[in-house]
């Protein structure tokens, strides 16, 4: 009995240590491609989430997060923090028909190490009338999966040529 | 034990290869290409002895650029066109003062593949005062050539709220002075 027990142990004992030598020889260092990998994972996730509207992609921002928008308009400056970030998306959102929703077009990406870029076209409904902009964002990913810095840059025009259709609708009421 | 060996063979075989054949060449090695001609064109952006001619001869004939720009889009098919629209003589609109050697804080590069990302702050001086601008660039480069070219410009950012007032005004989203 006692030897058939020990048997059973060293036979536990053979596959647990099989089984730590496959997962030491499966585990990947962390190497700057694997890096630039997990990073472009992130990258594409934030952007499925960015491009549905979806609340979720807050997951990505913590307290320390910063988004800059370069813009010449209003909006233009630093949101710090998942609260200011998330405003400053509903105050966007509240200038679009999301009823009909806004479209979202990947056209390039970029990542390295733990940054990344999108360019991306969207076109949708603003309330002063049809939409069509283009967006480069810079992304400057921690350890952590969350988003210490977001950059935003997108065309100023497009919005000075709504602000002149909106001028000119409430001239004409 | 002899499937155990057969599993770690198959990990060997099936190893990771972050290599992504795109025609003949490898993305490590589209990578290292783009990466070695981005060098040089930053260089070249940065030297003592500037010369436009000598940047221009990074783009392919046939260069594709676009700038989104705080009064529209400008578009260019090819590097001579390019060449012709921002040489220093046709770009008095901007009032910039040619006396002035305008510099660049680099604050990111990003290569993968075919595509370059470069993301600055330049500084420079208009005939009204310094001038100071982000920029992000994205460069497609091709057989050691820019065939490709994004850029969005808005100078003057980090405008305000309450700066702005007529513009929410304008879209009916004004809502109050802060």
């Amino acid at each position: 009995m006692m030897l058939r027990d020990s048997k059973r142990s060293s036979h536990l004992f053979l596959l647990l240590l099989s089984l730590c030598w496959i997962s030491v020889a499966v585990a990947k260092p962390e190497t700057p491609a694997n890096q630039t990998e997990k990073t472009r994972a992130l990258t594409l996730a934030y952007f499925e989430r960015l491009s549905n509207a979806d609340r979720s992609v807050a997951d990505f921002w913590d307290k320390r997060t910063v988004l800059f928008v370069n813009n010449d308009g209003p909006w233009g400056g630093y949101y710090r923090g998942t609260a200011n970030i998330a405003q400053y998306y509903r105050d966007m959102a509240d200038m679009f028909d999301m009823d009909n929703g806004i479209r979202f077009e990947l056209l390039q990406t970029a990542v390295e190490g733990n940054h990344s870029i999108l360019h991306f076209r969207v076109q949708g409904q603003h309330i002063a009338g049809e939409y069509d902009n283009h967006y480069i964002q810079v992304y400057y990913w921690g350890d952590d999966g969350k988003l210490s810095k977001i950059e935003n840059f997108y065309g100023w025009a497009p919005f000075l040529h709504l602000q002149r259709q909106a001028a000119e609708n409430r001239a004409s009421h | 034990m002899a499937s155990i060996i057969r599993m770690l063979l198959s990990v060997a075989l099936v190893a990771p290869n972050a290599a992504i054949a795109e025609g003949s060449k490898s993305h490590e090695q589209m990578t290292a290409e783009t990466r070695a001609v981005m060098e040089r064109y930053m260089a070249a952006q940065n030297a003592d002895e500037y010369s436009f001619k000598e940047i221009v001869s990074f783009y392919h004939k046939d260069l594709k650029a676009i700038y989104y720009m705080q009064d529209g889009i400008r578009r260019h098919e090819s590097a001579e066109d390019y060449y012709n629209t921002w040489n220093a003589d046709n770009i008095t609109e901007f009032r910039f003062d040619l006396d002035y050697t305008g510099w660049s804080e680099p604050l990111l590069t990003i290569i993968d593949g075919e595509t370059a990302a470069v993301r600055y702050i330049g500084h420079s001086r208009t005939v009204d005062g310094a001038y100071y601008n982000h920029y992000i660039h994205l460069y497609t480069v091709r057989d050691g050539k820019i065939v490709e070219y994004h850029a969005i410009m808005n100078p003057h950012s980090g405008a305000h709220y309450a700066r702005n007032k007529q513009m929410l005004l304008d879209f009916g989203l004004y809502k109050g002075d802060k």
